[in-house]
C-alpha cells in the first residue's frame, strides 16, 4: 500500500501552496499600499458577502470610475469604513463628490473627498476569508486557527524524532 | 499546483467595475399664475429611473388662459439643485414649436420663444427630459432634482 503516500504528500503540498498563495494575496499587496478589510454586512451582496475579505488598492480620487467598488469613510455614519459601488461622480474644483450605493441597498450615500486624495478601490474579494482573519483576532480563534495547528505540527515532529525506526512492508526503513 | 490554484481563485474573485451610473430622478411641476389655470396641479413629469443614454421621460402640462385677453407665455426652469445643470437635457415645446431646449443650467432664464394662448383656450406644454450619454453623464448618477417650471404670462403686446 505505497500508492496513497505520494498522493497524500502531493495533496499536502498542494494545500500548503494554496494556503501560502492565499496568504500572499493578502500580504503582498500591503507592500504596494493596498489594505485588506473584512466586510461586516451584506450590503454588497451578491458581489461581496458578509465575512468576505476585500483587498483595496490605493488610487487617486480622480482615477475612480463609475461602477468601481470603493472603501471610504462614510461621513453620514460617523466616518465608518464602508465598501460600496460608485454610481455617480461630480467634479467640483478641488473636490470630487461621489454617490455610492450597496448593490443590495436602496439608499445611496453622497460624500466628498479632495480630488488629489486617495481612496481604496476594491481589487478582489476573497469569500469567507474575512471570517477567518476576524477569528484570529479573538483569543479562542487564534488558538484554534494558529496555535493549535502549530502545536500539532510540533507534536508530530517530536513524535517523528523520538519514534524508533520501524521496518517497512518491503523490508526497508525510511530515515 | 496549490499556488496556481490560489492565483486562479484570486483572479476569479476580482471585483470589476460595471461602468454604469445610478439612475437619475427628475420631477417637474409648475408654479401657478393668476392668468393661467394649470392641469395637473401636481408634478406633470416624474422620472424615477432616468439612465444615461437611455430613453427620455416626458409629461404634459395643460395651460388654460382664464383672462379675457390673449396671453404670451414664456417659461424658465428653477431646479432644486444645480447638480444636473450640465447633465440633464430638457425640451419644452407646445404645438410642435420649441419654447426652450438644451442643458438644464441654460434654461434658468426666460425663454426667447413664447406660447400664445387665446382667452378661454388651452395649450399643452410638452416637457421631455433625458440624460445624454457622454462625459457629463457620470455627474447625473444618483442625483435627484425637482424642477419648477415658472411661467410668465403677459397680455399680447403688453409689457
Amino acid at each position: 500500500m505505497s500508492a496513497p503516500r505520494p498522493l497524500g504528500r502531493f495533496a499536502c503540498w498542494a494545500m500548503a501552496g494554496l494556503v501560502a498563495g492565499l496568504v500572499a494575496a493578502i500580504v503582498l499587496p500591503l507592500a504596494f499600499g493596498a489594505r485588506p478589510y473584512t466586510v461586516l454586512s451584506g450590503s454588497m451582496e451578491p458581489t461581496i458577502g458578509a465575512g468576505d475579505l476585500v483587498v483595496a488598492e490605493r488610487v487617486s480620487a480622480r482615477d475612480v470610475r463609475l461602477g468601481d467598488v470603493v472603501t471610504f469613510e462614510d461621513p453620514e455614519r460617523g466616518n465608518r469604513l464602508t465598501t460600496h459601488r460608485v454610481g455617480g461622480i461630480r467634479r467640483l474644483g478641488a473636490k470630487v463628490e461621489f454617490v455610492t450605493k450597496g448593490d443590495a441597498n436602496d439608499a445611496t450615500e453622497r460624500w466628498r473627498t479632495a480630488s488629489d486624495g486617495d481612496l481604496g478601490r476594491v481589487a478582489y474579494a476573497m469569500p469567507w476569508i474575512g471570517n477567518v482573519t476576524a477569528l484570529t483576532r479573538r483569543p479562542l480563534g487564534f488558538a484554534l486557527i494558529v496555535a493549535l495547528p502549530l502545536l500539532l505540527l510540533a507534536v508530530n515532529e517530536l513524535a517523528r524524532i523520538w519514534r524508533p525506526p520501524s521496518a517497512g512492508a518491503d523490508g526497508t526503513t525510511h530515515a | 499546483m496549490g499556488i496556481a490554484l490560489a492565483v486562479a481563485l484570486v483572479l476569479s474573485w476580482r471585483v470589476a467595475a460595471d461602468g454604469t451610473a445610478l439612475p437619475t430622478e427628475v420631477t417637474m411641476h409648475a408654479h401657478p399664475t393668476g392668468e393661467l389655470e394649470l392641469r395637473p396641479a401636481a408634478a406633470f413629469l416624474s422620472a424615477l429611473r432616468l439612465e444615461a443614454g437611455g430613453p427620455s421621460a416626458s409629461g404634459g402640462l395643460r395651460l388654460r388662459n382664464i383672462t379675457p385677453v390673449p396671453l404670451d407665455v414664456r417659461v424658465r426652469l428653477a431646479p432644486s439643485a444645480a447638480t444636473l445643470d450640465r447633465a440633464l437635457a430638457v425640451r419644452l415645446a407646445a404645438g410642435g414649436r420649441l419654447l426652450a431646449g438644451g442643458r438644464l443650467g441654460r434654461l434658468r432664464r426666460w425663454s426667447a420663444g413664447s406660447l400664445r394662448i387665446r382667452p378661454g383656450r388651452s395649450a399643452v406644454l410638452q416637457a421631455r427630459a433625458a440624460v445624454p450619454a457622454g462625459r457629463s453623464a457620470a455627474a447625473a448618477g444618483g442625483q435627484d432634482v425637482d424642477i419648477a417650471v415658472e411661467l410668465q404670462a403677459r397680455p399680447r403686446g403688453g409689457g
